[in-house]
């Protein structure tokens, strides 16, 4: 049973179909169409880069059309002011560092003056090879649907394509908290051996006796994934979660009867 | 055939991480050059197989000390490169050929600590993924490529520390594999310790991950992923995480974000959520009495200084600095207020309630409500707990606090019942016992209508009678579905008295173990149990012809305690403590107490030490009646056998003939069984261990030296014989017990069984302080041998022929023939070899020597040193021969053909090497002068100069002055020879020892042809037959 594809789900992503709307009021019946386009595949390839999002859709001819759509980015010193308010905010930081988006971002950018999401209709600019003459025309809405699901599954495109990298904002965000990353130095991966006896080449460097083992089935069998939540807000998400919950559970098992399985004896093949 | 020497100890493990695509493996090597066996001989030796496992023939490049590599001594320290041949296991196969290597101290294997290394992280790796804490993750390829693999994930404390325990005791040979190719300029370099330890892991996570799934494929015939879920991108990953191809391909743009999002989602596993100086905390404080209107719950955070749990700094203070450290009582902790955000944040996904309060500012507590303390409690603090998280809890509600509602057993009853067995001891209990189910709050029981009132409530969490109390109710359901069955019913003696013991049981229908309260004479005889080995001492038997050590007085209690109480004891002190006089003391207590139940007692004990018995038995209790059952002429029916006894006979025997004579023996109504050395029966299987168990006794007693509650299916079938059924069928004991403390060292299994064993059980070290302080510090003991049909022959055979030599010479010759005499004899005594110059096998032809390597096997079980002394050098050299085969260590032989050089370096070795052979053979006039060997704390005189300041001389090697053990010094004498004669004179006539002195041995040749005679003779028990081993 298939079930019907949405688009912009979560927050932001409703948040960009929001503004696409506010665009197509005049061109109501390209927005439809374009969703039909969007659930069907036709957008092939979506690159995201700052400021532009090209992508290739399929219509009724062979080459797909070319969508072009362009948003300003904001400057360096733009972003530093955000960064700035949402480096004051405990909530914003912290879920920032673990790599969510806080819902409440555009609040942030609100505060400079600025908004994450585009609340004019002049702040896009929007391009099809196509020859309708219809702005949004449906390869350029289904191109919004797509771009809308993308957000759903990756929020930091939207910093993308306002110019700055999720890495990029974390890093400053960072420095604007004075933290400094305190992880530990990249082990050495190699020893360099310049002399070497026999002793020191067998020897035990230390005591290992107070080293033991527990096997037994864990009080929590999948406290990892229960610390990691959920994948996604996708219905996938819960799909594979149990998939892994599965191999988790086999995996155990096997290792357990691994663990205290009986010795081989002599002359048994 | 003889077999082979095979040394487990010079195999050498390494893993050599995955290079090019090739999965990582296993070497197994030996050092270059060595030839005396091969790497699969060692393997075979070592997992007790001919190798089910696909080894692989390889060379793998390796990063040497030049000597293992050069034949000449190599210049420098430099290392060498070199292409070792070896085998290379999977890691799967590895780990399941490694896991079975037992590592406790008591492993009678012995194993280099490469291979050490190797089977800790072969288990580490086991615990880990049986506690599921491996994560998937994508390695990029290139573009849109990526492998799904599996990693290990560390992020909790207990295991980062472990994992740092074993990098730091790695030895370079257990990760010798050269990563740079040869380059003159550089040295050549090997990967970090904690690289390959992680690489493995990460190699074991993917490896098993995948071997369990094609397991489980076959199991269930089919993959749990099919076709219903189509083709989609997480079936693939799926697919690419279990099967044997790893290879993701990302299909078109739309799954471009796959891969962040996975990683993004896995960050936290990833990365350890401990940090080294302090960690967050979570404190769940309840209200004061019952619960007001709009009272809360309230969670605070703090930080926990990692290494003083008791300094919490509130979060409150955290806020209030604005420093990148905050300072609190003379501590740094850094960064705090982001890490207290980031951990608010991951903690806020196991516990969703903590996410309001990170819309505050500066989140330091949130209020909850009563359910959702309750949810805290028992959902999210066992994963904040395993994440790392530090949870305290109000004392009421911890585990170990914690009043909460139970069901408890009441085993045993009021009544003391007398099932007709009188006399047997056990308190009158009854093979079944009852027990009744009752509920407890905490310690309070309840009653019926005080638990329904609760039940009732249908809350978590209660105030009652002052306190909060958990109610899970599921567990309220589970105790009353408990109660609809039935309330009470029975449990076998055996059952009770381990639940007893243990205070818990498993109940097959609740999750947790109930706890066991045992009542009326039950628990009468659980206390009687423990309080055993404090009771007050009992008078020494007057007829005990000897002085007991204070500590042996506390094992003649013991002894005569457990005897009262019914039950098998197994008294287990060290070598040289003196386990025989104690149950002779005990023999001896229990005829004066026992005076109307005569009946005889059965010593079962290796040939070896039949004599030795035998005259330990006269010397300290001559009143007490001794038989041999053994030899051609025992008895051979009931009647012939009950004609032998008087009142309290003792009857020796040995292993063998308790085996063969088993039908005849369990005829017999025993007073008690004794089992001697009862490691002879460690293998539950064998005659000799079915035969004992079929005895019948009132009391029965194993002795043993060995560490037995270290071996566990040795101590599984001593219990076997002392208390049947006790511990269980052995294959849940092994499951339960003997693999997991084995090979895990688990702390929980093995604290259970020295509950369960601890009452019957009773052993003393020599390096217990209460023990050094009884001991002198040099306890000389002669042990007595016997000799085998083969040396009595040969013994009584030259004795004829030189004595009609010697009757008819005189001066000169005379004196010649004597000492000849005298040297042949005792050549005889030591091996029939020896004496006859040839080269046959030695096995089972001297007594003494069958006598050392039972004492030289307790030597090398309580992991010390022992020196042998001589005075043949071609004894030497045969002892050495044959003890090497033995215990497969090489045994150096110190005399007087040895270069001072080499001298030195035997004795270096021998005091400071950690693997060093535990056995030390010196020829007598050799070690006389100015050597050291204080690490021995035995010393066996294998054969005798009659002359102590010569002997002394040599025990005074041991025995020097900084010496802080206690030494024990055995001389070898054989029974019924002129060794056992010659020793008496000594002990008699002071005076004539003071002469021999200045004498040497020329003394006997002054005798009488007739005293001659008379010392020389073989007295009619000296031997044994040959014929019943």
């Amino acid at each position: 049973m298939a079930k019907r594809r949405a688009f912009g789900k979560t927050w932001w992503a409703k948040k960009w179909i929001e503004a696409l709307e506010i665009l197509g009021r005049d061109y109501s019946n390209r927005l439809p169409r374009g969703r039909t386009y969007a659930r069907r595949g036709a957008v092939k390839d979506l690159v995201v880069t700052p400021g532009e999002v090209i992508a290739k859709v399929q219509g009724t001819r062979l080459t797909p059309y070319k969508v072009k759509i362009k948003i300003k980015a904001l400057t360096d010193k733009q972003w530093q002011k955000v960064i700035k308010v949402l480096a004051g905010q405990a909530i914003f930081a912290a879920k920032l560092l673990t790599g969510e988006m806080p819902s409440n971002i555009d609040e942030a950018f609100n505060r400079c003056g600025l908004s994450l999401f585009p609340a004019k209709a002049s702040e896009l600019k929007t391009s099809c090879s196509c020859p309708d003459w219809a702005n949004p025309c449906k390869h350029i809405a289904a191109t919004h649907y797509i771009l809308a699901e993308a957000f759903d599954r990756d929020p930091f495109l939207l910093f993308e394509l306002r110019g700055w990298t999720k890495e990029k904002v974390l890093e400053e965000l960072r420095e604007a908290r004075s933290l400094q990353d305190s992880g530990e130095k990249e082990t050495l991966e190699k020893v360099l051996i310049d002399d070497l006896d026999e002793k020191e080449f067998t020897a035990l460097r230390d005591s290992l006796e107070d080293l033991h083992f527990h096997i037994a089935e864990p009080k929590e069998k999948f406290a990892i994934l229960k610390k990691l939540g959920p994948l996604s807000d996708e219905a996938e998400s819960r799909l594979i979660v149990s998939f892994l919950e599965q191999i988790y559970r086999d995996a155990s098992q096997i290792a357990y009867e691994i663990a205290l399985a009986f010795p081989i004896k002599k002359g048994r093949k | 055939m003889t077999k082979r020497r095979i040394n487990t100890g010079k195999l050498q493990v390494t893993f050599v991480p995955e290079t090019k695509g090739r999965p990582g493996k296993m070497f197994f090597w030996l050092p270059p050059r060595y030839e005396e066996f091969s790497v699969e001989e060692a393997l075979a030796e070592l997992l007790n197989s001919t190798p089910t496992f696909s080894f692989q023939d390889t060379k793998i490049s390796l990063v040497l000390p030049a000597s293992w590599v050069l034949k000449r001594k190599p210049k420098s320290k430099a290392p060498r490169v070199f292409n070792v041949e070896g085998k290379t296991l999977s890691v799967v196969d590895s780990i399941t050929a490694l896991a079975t290597i037992e590592s406790a101290e008591s492993s009678h294997k012995r194993l280099n600590s490469s291979l050490k290394i190797w089977s800790l992280a072969a288990k580490f790796a086991l615990e880990l993924i049986v506690r599921g804490q491996m994560v998937p993750y994508l390695l990029p390829q290139s573009e849109g490529s990526f492998k799904a693999k599996w990693k290990m994930s560390l992020w909790m404390d207990k295991d980062r520390e472990r994992f740092l325990k074993l990098t730091k005791a790695m030895p370079l040979s257990s990760h010798a594999g050269a990563c740079r190719e040869k380059d003159k300029k550089t040295p050549p370099a090997i990967y970090t310790s904690k690289l390959i330890l992680q690489k493995f892991l990460d190699e074991a996570a993917d490896s098993l991950v995948r071997y369990s799934y094609k397991a489980f494929e076959e199991k269930r015939g089919q993959r749990f992923i099919s076709e219903p879920f189509g083709d989609t991108w997480y079936t693939r990953l799926i697919k690419s995480l279990t099967g044997s191809n790893s290879h993701f391909h990302i299909k078109g743009f739309n799954e471009r974000y796959i891969p962040q999002l996975l990683n993004r989602w896995l960050k936290p596993a990833a990365t350890s959520s401990q940090w080294e100086d302090y960690r967050i905390c979570f404190r769940l404080e309840m209200p004061f009495g019952p619960l007001k209107d709009g009272e809360k719950w309230q969670i605070r955070y703090l930080l926990q200084a990692a290494d003083d749990v008791s300094l919490l700094v509130p979060s409150e203070k955290v806020w209030k600095s604005s420093k990148k450290e905050l300072r609190f009582l003379n501590r740094t902790f850094k960064e705090p207020q982001e890490k207290l955000l980031m951990g608010l944040a991951e903690a806020s996904n196991i516990f969703p309630p903590l996410t309001e309060s990170l819309k505050t500012a500066r989140p330091s507590s949130i209020k909850i409500d009563v359910n959702k303390a309750w949810n805290f409690i028992k959902e999210a603090v066992p994963i904040l707990q395993e994440s790392g998280f530090v949870v305290l809890l109000p004392q009421e509600l911890t585990r170990a606090g914690q009043r909460r509602i139970k069901a408890r057993m009441r085993v045993g009853s009021g009544k003391s019942q007398d099932t007709g067995e009188s006399g047997t001891g056990r308190f009158g209990l009854p093979s079944l016992i009852d027990y009744q189910w009752e509920v407890a709050l905490g310690n309070e029981t309840l009653s019926i209508s005080e638990f329904k009132q609760i039940a009732r409530l249908k809350q978590p969490l209660v105030y009652w009678r002052d306190h909060w109390v958990m109610i899970d109710p599921k567990e309220v359901t589970q105790i009353k579905e408990l109660f609809d069955k039935a309330t009470s019913g029975k449990l076998t003696l055996q059952e009770a008295l381990s639940a007893s013991l243990l205070g818990r049981r498993e109940h097959s229908e609740l999750q947790t173990p109930v706890e066991v309260n045992a009542t009326g004479n039950m628990k009468a005889l659980v206390d009687a149990l423990k309080s055993n080995k404090t009771l007050k001492p009992i008078k020494t038997p007057s007829t005990f012809r000897g002085k007991l050590r204070p500590y042996q007085k506390r094992g003649l209690v013991w002894l005569s305690g457990m005897g009262n109480l019914g039950f098998g004891a197994c008294l287990a002190d060290d070598m040289g403590l003196g386990k025989t006089i104690e149950v002779i003391a005990w023999l001896l207590h229990r005829k004066k107490l026992l005076a109307n139940n005569s009946h005889p007692v059965l010593v079962i004990c290796p040939t070896s030490v039949l004599g030795n018995w035998q005259r330990e038995i006269e010397r300290f209790a001559p009143n007490l009646p001794v038989i041999r059952h053994h030899g051609l002429n025992r008895a051979s029916s009931k009647d012939s056998l009950e004609k032998s006894f008087s009142p309290h006979t003792v009857v020796l025997t040995t292993y063998s003939l308790a085996r063969r004579d088993k039908e005849l023996l369990s005829q017999i109504e025993w007073g008690g069984v004794i089992l001697d050395e009862a490691q002879n029966i460690k293998n539950p299987f064998s005659q000799q261990a079915r035969a004992t168990r079929q005895f019948k006794a009132r009391n029965r007693i194993a002795l043993t030296g060995t560490p037995v509650e270290n071996r566990l299916s040795e101590l599984w079938s001593i219990f076997e014989f002392l208390n049947p059924r006790f511990l269980g069928p052995l294959k849940k004991f092994k499951h339960k017990f003997a693999f997991p403390i084995e090979r895990y060292k688990d702390p929980e299994a093995t604290e259970k069984l020295k509950k369960l064993t601890g009452p019957f059980l009773l052993r003393r070290l020599k390096t217990d302080k209460s023990i050094i302080t009884d001991l002198p510090e040099k306890n000389e003991m002669k042990v007595f041998c016997t000799l085998t049909q083969e040396q009595a022959t040969l013994y009584q055979a030259l004795l004829n022929e030189t004595m009609e030599k010697i009757e008819k010479s005189e001066g000169m010759k005379r004196r010649g023939l004597i000492l000849s005499l005298i040297t042949s004899l005792k050549q005889i005594c030591n091996h029939p070899s020896l004496y006859l110059r040839e080269n046959a096998s030695l096995s089972s032809r001297s007594g003494k020597l069958e006598r050392l390597i039972e004492m030289g096997e307790e030597v090398i079980e309580e992991k010390s040193y022992a020196l042998i002394f001589t005075q043949f050098r071609e004894m030497g050299y045969l002892l050495a021969r044959y003890l090497e085969k033995k215990f497969t260590v090489e045994v150096p032989f110190l005399h007087g053909g040895v270069p001072t050089k080499k001298r030195d370096e035997m004795v270096h070795s021998f005091q400071e090497d950690e693997d060093a052979s535990p056995l030390f053979l010196i020829s007598l006039k050799a070690g006389g002068t100015g050597l050291n060997l204080t690490r021995a704390s035995f010393v066996f005189h294998f054969d005798r100069w009659w002359n102590p300041a010569v002997e002394n001389q040599a025990t005074d090697r041991a025995f020097r002055i900084g010496q802080k053990k206690n030494v024990q010094v055995y001389k070898m004498i054989c029974l019924g020879t002129m060794e056992e004669k010659i020793d008496k004179m000594l002990e008699e006539k002071k005076e004539l020892a003071d002469r021999i002195i200045s004498a040497g041995e020329r003394w006997v040749t002054e005798m009488s042809n007739d005293k001659l005679r008379e010392i020389l003779t073989l007295s009619s028990e000296s031997a044994i037959d040959s014929e019943e081993e």
